[in-house]
């Protein structure tokens, strides 16, 4: 297996308190690795240090095996880690379209990009109800709808990982099965990481799954995960 | 003379002057989150720094020029080597610190220029321009229209370009904006720069009209801040807050006396701060 995205013997929290220890994974290109964990597990957490919101205090993060550990945020973006957060952070001020352009930061660090207009005609054809809102605020949407804008977000930075952290969370059941749908859609495109507490819907989506238990990352038999 | 439209001009140059300085608090504090105490010493750096070069034999244009860079390089550096690496104390220390640094400036400007008022020649010499009774200097012309103009241009581009929107972005939620690829770092300091520039043109306009001392720093700072706390903190409001705001000044000096015009000004301070308490929000996000 060619990992897009390695993670070794990693250590991150906030400050002086550890959160995660040891965490090492690997994921390939048509690979989706689900994380299941209860509040409080390290998960967020450890998406935010691989994304580069957060230090890490111990081992490397590779990307394509090239070591971004240190590089900041919105470098990894540009390199190909896109996170969708917890809570979804829309841009409340700006419009949807604004939302989007935004991706645009990354223009001039890829060079393999397709045109803006095509990458958004794909996402608009993706998700329909954006392409209805795109002059609305992102405040002003509802739930399912900031969550589709999240996910079009980051799949404008054309990732080489694409990252969820509880994509489920404040749905409805039947915008998660649309979610659950649409996710299943995007496999193979690149590698995913689903951070989530909802079980049937990682089952749905992960090719593997391991949980979070206190900051370190095991089987689903319990048994510590040698990932890599 | 006509007391009235003599008044509403020179309200006219000092709502400009405001609205300058406004606008540069305004973007500091959607990066940053915090009051940039410190502000208004950009006005003050760049009339006592010109004053002093131009006094010193060097051309108006290259005096000028230099005194805006050297504004520029205080409110950057105050940013890049003050407050980025203390980006995680609290707002309030923060604030204490700008103002800190803007004690730090009197007294430099008092060491290199002493106690007395300095100016310098104006840019744009010629006959006032006379109307309805008053009379407008050139420069007050100029420092109208470019005040007004390059506040609008400020809008415009925070509303209309791409980095503009980077910047409000960087402001609203700098964790998600990093995520989208933003330079949230190279937003924040260009707040500052674009601050920086502000207060230098309104200190290069302003000060061959009335004079600037040591002290005129954090008295800028507190009329850009009034302005800016009208507007709720808005780029676009502050173009509107910053002229009512000197014409009501000049309006109090007028008809009241230039005595009365800092208490009366303190006390729409007070007003303000009551009025605004729940809009303006200090800290919350990684800041600085």
């Amino acid at each position: 297996m060619t990992a897009v995205l390695q993670v070794e013997a990693l250590d991150g929290g906030y400050g002086k308190l550890t959160v995660f220890r040891g965490v090492s994974l690997a994921v390939a290109r048509d690979q989706t690795l689900g994380l299941l964990g209860a509040n409080g597990a390290g998960k967020t957490t450890l998406l935010k240090t691989i994304a580069g919101a957060l230090p890490s205090t111990k081992g490397r993060v590779l990307l394509d095996g090239r070591d971004v550990t240190r590089m900041p945020a919105y470098l990894r973006a540009r390199a190909g880690i896109g996170l969708v957060p917890e809570g979804r952070h829309i841009l409340a001020t700006l419009s949807v379209r604004d939302n989007l352009a935004l991706t645009r930061a990354i223009e001039g660090h890829r060079p393999d990009l397709p045109p803006f207009e095509h990458r958004v005609a794909e996402v608009y054809a993706m998700f329909p109800r954006l392409a209805e809102r795109a002059s609305q605020l992102g405040g002003s949407l509802s739930g399912g709808e900031q969550q589709m804008l999240a996910i079009a977000r980051a799949l404008l930075l054309k990732p080489r990982v694409l990252m969820l952290d509880e994509p489920t969370q404040g749905l409805a059941p039947i915008i998660v099965q649309s979610l659950a749908v649409t996710l299943a859609g995007l496999k193979g495109r690149f590698a995913m990481i689903v951070v989530e507490q909802n079980k049937a819907f990682l089952e749905q989506l992960a090719d593997r799954i391991l949980q979070v238990r206190s900051g370190t990352l095991v089987a689903a038999d319990g048994r510590p995960a040698t990932d890599n | 003379m006509n007391l009235f439209t003599q008044s509403v001009i020179s309200g006219l140059m000092t709502g400009a002057v405001y609205t300058f300085l406004g606008i540069g608090l305004v973007l500091v504090y959607r990066t940053a989150r915090i009051l940039n105490l410190a502000h208004g010493e950009t006005f003050a750096i760049t009339g006592v720094a010109a004053a002093l070069l131009a006094g010193a034999g060097l051309p108006l244009g290259a005096a000028l020029g230099l005194a805006i860079l050297i504004s520029l390089a205080f409110a950057t550096g105050l940013h890049r080597f003050v407050l980025r690496p203390r980006a995680e104390w609290p707002a309030g220390t923060l604030i204490l610190i700008t103002l800190g640094a803007a004690f730090v400036v009197r007294g430099v400007l008092i060491l290199l220029a002493g106690t007395d008022p300095l100016s310098f020649p104006v840019m744009f010499e010629g006959p006032p321009v006379r109307f309805a009774g008053g009379a407008m200097p050139l420069q007050g012309i100029a420092l109208v229209v470019l005040g007004f103009g390059v506040s609008a241009g400020v809008g415009i581009f925070l509303a209309a370009t791409r980095a503009g929107k980077q910047l409000l972005a960087a402001a609203e939620n700098p964790y998600a904006a990093e995520l989208l690829g933003v330079n949230v770092e190279r937003a924040r300091i260009t707040a500052y720069a674009i601050g920086g520039l502000l207060g230098a043109l309104a200190g290069v306009l302003l000060i061959p009209l009335i004079a600037v001392d040591f002290q005129s720093g954090l008295a800028m700072t507190l009329r850009g801040f009034i302005a800016a706390a009208i507007s709720g903190m808005s780029p676009v409001g502050v173009l509107f807050s910053g002229l009512g705001l000197g014409l009501f000044e000049a309006m109090v000096g007028a008809y009241l006396g230039a005595l009365y015009q800092d208490p009366v000004m303190f006390c729409v301070l007070i007003l303000v701060a009551l009025w605004q308490s729940r809009n303006i929000r200090f800290g919350g996000s990684r800041r600085a």
